[in-house]
């Protein structure tokens, strides 16, 4: 018994003492990791397992806000994502020789589109190829989309580097797109069938992705203009020549960035273009943060901490991402044969990244709840 | 849940697996084999839609000179006979399966990745422009085709070429293979001078039947020739005469370059792998992909 | 403090400016009351006053916004946030991170205020607007009255000179509504800010105003002056001056106290006579009957226990605090959510569980902000499409529409209509289907005096037509004029239900201003006090 009462008042200080939010950093950095993990393979095994590694890590990490709710939409957009993309196979597609479930009538297209086909025998390994393939972005969105249920958007335009703010509404309205889309449809789903419409299958698609867009861009641009209105990306006493001089600065070290990043994508550029201007353009663009965050006078009330925790999360998604690096250059089965139709590996050392990225599941603080909340608020008040 | 351990998590999971793994190995083997059951017994396709001249419905054999330039080392000259109206890559896959080389891989997409295994690596290069171009040579001059090889059909005395060309433009000013296509022209007459399909061509449209034809071993014997890099600048000169690849052109290759021909049945695949330690794979992520997505949707309901 | 110097602006795309030749100046300290109708460009008029109009809203600015001395042609406004706190009509949309003390600190982060600084700023505007208790509850789960006191609250943090506050009390109940007011009254007193603030409900906020902008919106220049003085003149006026109208008052009342004060010769004219009785409605059917209904948000109660009958004619007002639950009743009874405990039947049937089609014929929703029920270009595409989805015969909701309010041009776009009258076609849309029961959420947000004029009049055609409503409001003038029940919910329960005249007048919070002014006797609006005047001098004459 008395161990049990100690265990249990040890529970209570533990939960009663203010529960904080994993730096959102962190969380992004994680997921875009996985998600770079995700574009280097077609292996559906692998890329189901980061599925789900997300989406058990969301389930054990999210928060109870509105924009928490969102994964399972995304989960849905990727649904779609590889539908289309088979769809688009069948009636587009690279036609590829094989097992011909069903014919579909072709046009013959004149010469000069050789190369594109319209309908015509659909394969079972065209169907799987595009499979793999609409997969692959369907876990690209998932990623993204966990990273914006586990913390909302607005910790993270809290977290940018101040020069990006020069850019303010844009990112803002960037950033918040999602989540406003996602309450936006709620919405355009109730009215719907407040005005009696079919709420589901497709037409309901169809008809409400108008509304849905509009509302999302309308409460995104609002927030934007709210933000303005309380000084965000505010530049105070820095002089309008250097405000100038670093606008320039920016873009030019972004343009200098973009074709060196072309150059270095592009092996035939000629190699003037490759590392010189990538150089340049980084180094343009360290400066130009510098030069603004200087100027940018901001503070933080409560700034997010960068702990134990943090490391641990964006380590794991760089673990991930590291072995599917390495199993790749080790000439791994990362992109299953479609033709001939392989039985897709499940390669070993991936599947061993993609399972440490499941860390996060225990190793994030877990976030306060809206019930728990109430009682930090009672409890300080009594303390 | 535990809240503490990271390693050992992991080696639970692993652990949870292997045992999985065992228990379900019957299930694997079973459900494998039904698999390919289904799989074999669907229908091969049909050879409907073509675009060159030479209708898929005419009987007989198609003679096809493949060339194959990786852009270094050697050229690659094979003679392979085909049914006709086959479709270029179901010749790359004679081809290869006449030499005894790798099956020529694909992307998702259906893009050709490699010819006898080359290039090793880095057929998601295709933003760097590396692709192997294909051309026609029938006329004697090589034409850049356009056509994705699963639909451009082949006809009797066709010359197809392949040209792994680096940071191309995949239109028609890219490299064409280092021989020229009349040279080919002479290699064709020289290696497949004798019209295969005068006999089988009695036999009426069975002779397109792969099993036929493939059990036919002694009616067409196809020398390849490999043309050494040092002699293919001009095109008179041509065909090596020691018919031997250079050690360039890789081991799987040289075996296979006294063979006879071989018609590999169409649309059908060799497995590469057995079929049981494959689908323990599949079964083993299966079952991890369940268990987590359970267990998310557990959590999230509860927390909800 | 702000000085308008000549300012015209035209929205991009419209053909005729919304401000024409504005040309005032609101000198420091003052609380300063802008009044017009709805659509007169009274929220343009507000956002230009930080820059937001033109630069978020494009369109053409010409002449001089000059605030604190720097003018908005030459800054953004984020250079202004230390002058200027701007609050809009939806907080929640503003709303930039996630819970109450980070919100405060939000734009003293971007000013770079030191961090002892900010934490004692928070802690005294935590004090200032009494949202001590509210400072780690997340944003999402606050009231409306908390919401607007923590936007004001966002602002003031950042020590602004100028405050200004679009409709900050029209979503609120009479109680979050003084407390906002009287926050902001408390920053004017106490600290000399200049506030500027748009508001329908005049009655609330009039009374504390040191002077008065009446924008006419038919181009005619804007007015500004002493409350009484541009108030008399003004079509756009409160119950009391209106009533001070009636009665011949002057100086103008601006308070109930006044009012009263001035009073006195009226209250004994009206002695003899008997306020009107309430109108028995008629003892219909049971159209809709919900019984211990609960629901809950995650841990949040939002009803427990509720019981309710409506019965066919009657008009029901459903009253209680931002946050009893009202909404949420509305959406069970609509179908939109399906009981977690309890039973919620109309006309006979559950309604979550009947198919879209089929609730539209027996209960409709009019949500409370309806622009979310339209979403084509045009009111006749809208029209159409409600014909469509309800297979009515066609012209069916434009002849109701033409019913309600006669005169719309069937090809300007829904966001053009003016709130009146897209509240009438989202209305419309919903008595296509010939509802029995109707449901408002709300729908005096943002009307002026005459709209709400028209919507009455549209409810009372309603229940004559022995339709029955069912009105979620804040609005005690609509509720005693058109309602012949009244439903207090508080904390998730019934707490009051009966004749709307007797619950209305006995609650101090709920009482319309006539019935103050004229306690102890029961009047409530002034149609009531003029209708027995004229009975009271027309044997006399």
């Amino acid at each position: 018994m008395t161990v049990l009462h100690q265990q249990s008042a040890a529970r209570r200080r533990r939960e009663a003492r203010p529960r904080r939010m994993l730096h959102p950093g962190a969380w992004w950095i994680w997921a875009t990791t996985l998600a770079a993990a995700a574009l280097r393979t077609t292996n559906p095994l692998l890329l189901g397992l980061i599925v789900a590694v997300v989406a058990f890590v969301v389930a054990s990490r999210r928060t109870d806000a509105p924009w928490s709710r969102s994964f399972g939409s995304f989960l849905r957009i990727g649904a779609f994502v590889i539908t289309i993309r088979v769809v688009f196979q069948m009636l587009f597609g690279v036609r590829l020789d094989g097992t011909t479930l069903f014919t579909l009538p072709s046009v013959t297209l004149p010469s000069w589109a050789a190369g594109v086909s319209l309908g015509g025998p659909v394969t079972l390994e065209a169907l799987v190829g595009a499979a793999y393939q609409g997969l692959r972005l369907a876990v690209v969105i998932a990623c993204f989309g966990a990273a914006s249920s586990l913390c909302s958007p607005y910790r993270m335009l809290r977290a940018l580097p101040s020069a990006l703010y020069e850019a303010g509404v844009a990112i803002t309205v960037a950033l918040t797109f999602a989540p406003q889309a996602m309450i936006a449809s709620r919405q355009v789903r109730d009215a719907r069938r407040l005005r009696g419409r079919a709420e589901r299958g497709p037409r309901a698609w169809v008809g409400s992705a108008m509304p849905v867009l509009e509302g999302a861009l309308e409460r995104s641009v609002a927030l934007a203009a709210s933000m303005d209105a309380r000084g965000y990306g505010r530049r105070g006493a820095i002089s309008v020549r250097t405000r100038r001089g670093v606008s320039m600065l920016m873009l030019i070290g972004l343009g200098a960035v973009a074709v060196g990043s072309y150059g270095l994508l592009d092996e035939s550029a000629p190699s003037i273009l490759r590392m010189p201007p990538f150089a340049f353009g980084a180094v343009a663009l360290a400066l130009a943060l510098y030069l603004s965050g200087r100027g940018a006078e901001r503070t933080r009330y409560r700034a997010d901490r960068w702990l134990a925790p943090e490391w641990l999360v964006s380590l794991s998604g760089l673990a991930a991402l590291g072995a599917m690096v390495v199993a790749g250059r080790h000439g791994a089965a990362l992109d299953p044969s479609i033709y001939p139709l392989a039985v897709p590996a499940l390669v070993p050392v991936p599947a061993i990244g993609i399972a440490v990225a499941m860390l996060p599941a225990w190793c994030a603080p877990r976030p306060p709840a809206l019930a728990s909340l109430e009682t930090i608020t009672h409890f300080e008040v009594a303390a | 849940m535990p809240h503490t351990n990271d390693p050992t998590t992991i080696a639970a999971v692993t652990d949870h697996r292997r045992s999985v793994l065992s228990r379900c190995r019957a299930w694997s083997v079973l459900v494998g084999s039904l698999l390919m059951l289904v799989a074999s017994s669907m229908v091969p396709p049909s050879a409907s839609a073509s675009v060159t001249s030479c209708a898929a419905a005419t009987a007989g054999l198609a003679r096809v000179v493949v060339v194959v330039d990786r852009g270094e080392g050697d050229v690659s000259v094979v003679c392979v006979v085909v049914p006709r109206g086959s479709t270029g890559s179901q010749v790359l896959a004679a081809r290869a399966a006449q030499l005894g080389a790798a099956v020529p891989s694909h992307a998702g997409s259906g893009l050709l990745c490699t010819i006898d295994s080359f290039p090793s690596s880095g057929c998601a290069e295709t933003a760097s422009g590396s692709y192997w171009a294909n051309f026609s040579g029938t006329t004697g001059e090589w034409a850049y085709s356009n056509y994705n090889p699963f639909i451009r059909r082949v006809c009797d005395g066709d010359v197809e070429g392949w040209r792994y060309v680096v940071h191309g433009s995949g239109s028609a000013v890219d490299a064409l293979p280092r021989i020229n296509a009349d040279s080919v022209a002479v290699a064709n007459a020289w290696g497949c001078n004798e019209p295969e399909d005068s006999r089988s061509a009695g036999t009426g449209s069975d002779a397109a039947s792969s099993s036929a034809v493939g059990a036919d071993t002694d009616t067409t014997i196809l020398p390849t020739q490999v043309v050494p890099e040092s002699e293919n600048v001009d095109g008179s000169g041509v065909v090596g005469t020691d018919g031997r690849p250079s050690a360039d052109a890789g081991a799987n290759v040289d075996g296979a370059y006294a063979g006879n021909a071989v018609v590999v049945p169409t649309g059908t695949v060799p497995p590469s792998q057995s079929a049981s330690t494959s689908w323990i794979g599949v079964l083993s992520a299966g079952v991890l992909i369940t268990a987590l997505g359970t267990a998310a949707f557990v959590r999230s309901r509860r927390a909800s | 403090m702000i000085r308008f110097d000549h300012v015209s602006f035209t929205y991009p795309d419209a053909d005729v400016p919304t401000l024409i030749d504005v040309d005032f100046i609101v000198p420091e300290g003052e609380l300063c009351l802008v009044v017009g109708e709805t659509g007169s460009g009274k929220s343009t008029l507000l956002r230009a006053v930080n820059g937001l109009v033109p630069r978020f809203s494009g369109g053409l600015l010409t002449g001089v916004v000059t605030v604190g001395g720097r003018s908005t042609a030459q800054v953004p406004p984020r250079e202004l946030a230390d002058v200027v706190g701007m609050v809009g009509q939806d907080p929640a949309a503003g709303f930039v991170t996630d819970v109450v003390e980070d919100e405060l600190a939000h734009v003293m982060e971007n000013l770079g205020v030191a961090p002892d600084v900010m934490r004692r700023r928070v802690e005294d505007v935590l004090d200032l607007l009494g949202l001590h208790e509210l400072r780690n509850r997340p944003l999402s789960t606050l009231s409306g009255g908390q919401q607007q006191r923590v936007a004001i609250g966002s602002v003031l943090t950042a020590g602004p000179r100028v405050l200004v506050l679009d409709e900050p009390t029209s979503a609120l109940d009479p109680a979050a509504a003084e407390e906002v007011l009287a926050a902001v009254t408390r920053l004017v007193h106490d600290l000399g800010i200049t506030v500027l603030v748009a508001e329908h409900r005049l009655e609330r906020v009039v009374q504390y105003a040191d002077s008065v902008v009446f924008v006419p919106g038919d181009g005619s220049p804007v007015v500004i002056g002493d409350p009484s003085a541009v108030l008399s003149g003004s079509p756009v006026v409160p119950p009391v001056i209106e009533l001070g109208r009636l009665a011949g008052w002057s100086p103008m009342p601006l308070s109930v106290r006044d009012a009263r004060r001035a009073s006195a010769p009226l209250r004994e004219r009206l002695a003899p006579l008997r306020p009107p009785q309430p109108a028995e409605a008629a003892a219909g059917d049971l159209v809709a009957q919900v019984s211990g209904l609960q629901a809950t948000y995650g841990s949040l109660t939002a009803l427990s226990g509720v019981n309710l009958e409506v019965r066919a004619g009657e008009v029901v007002a459903l009253m209680g605090r931002n946050g009893a639950g009202k909404s949420t009743l509305l959406n069970h009874l609509v179908g939109l959510r399906a009981p977690q405990r309890g039973t919620v039947r109309v006309c006979g049937a559950e309604p979550h569980r009947q198919s879209a089609r089929d609730v539209i014929r027996s209960v409709g929703l009019v949500p409370q902000d309806n622009g979310v029920l339209l979403y084509h270009d045009t009111v006749a595409a809208e029209c159409v499409a409600a014909d469509r989805d309800g297979d009515l015969a066609a012209g069916t909701t434009r002849a109701v529409l033409d019913r309600l309010v006669p005169g719309i041009d069937q090809r300007s776009h829904p966001r053009d209509l003016s709130e009146g009258q897209r509240l009438a076609l989202a209305l419309a849309i919903v008595l296509g289907a010939e509802p029995a029961l109707v449901l408002l959420d709300e729908p005096t947000r943002g009307l002026d005096y005459a709209a709400k004029q028209r919507l009455i009049a549209m409810l009372q055609m309603l229940a004559s037509e022995g339709r029955s409503v069912l009105l979620a409001t804040h609005d005690v003038e609509v509720v005693a004029s058109v309602a012949h029940r009244a439903i207090v919910l508080a904390e998730g329960e019934v707490v009051a239900d009966g004749v709307a005249r007797d619950v209305v007048v006995h609650s101090p919070v709920f009482a319309p201003q006539i019935a103050k002014v004229l306690a102890p006797e029961t009047w409530m609006n002034v149609d009531e006090v003029r209708a027995a005047l004229a009975t009271l001098e027309g044997p006399s004459q």
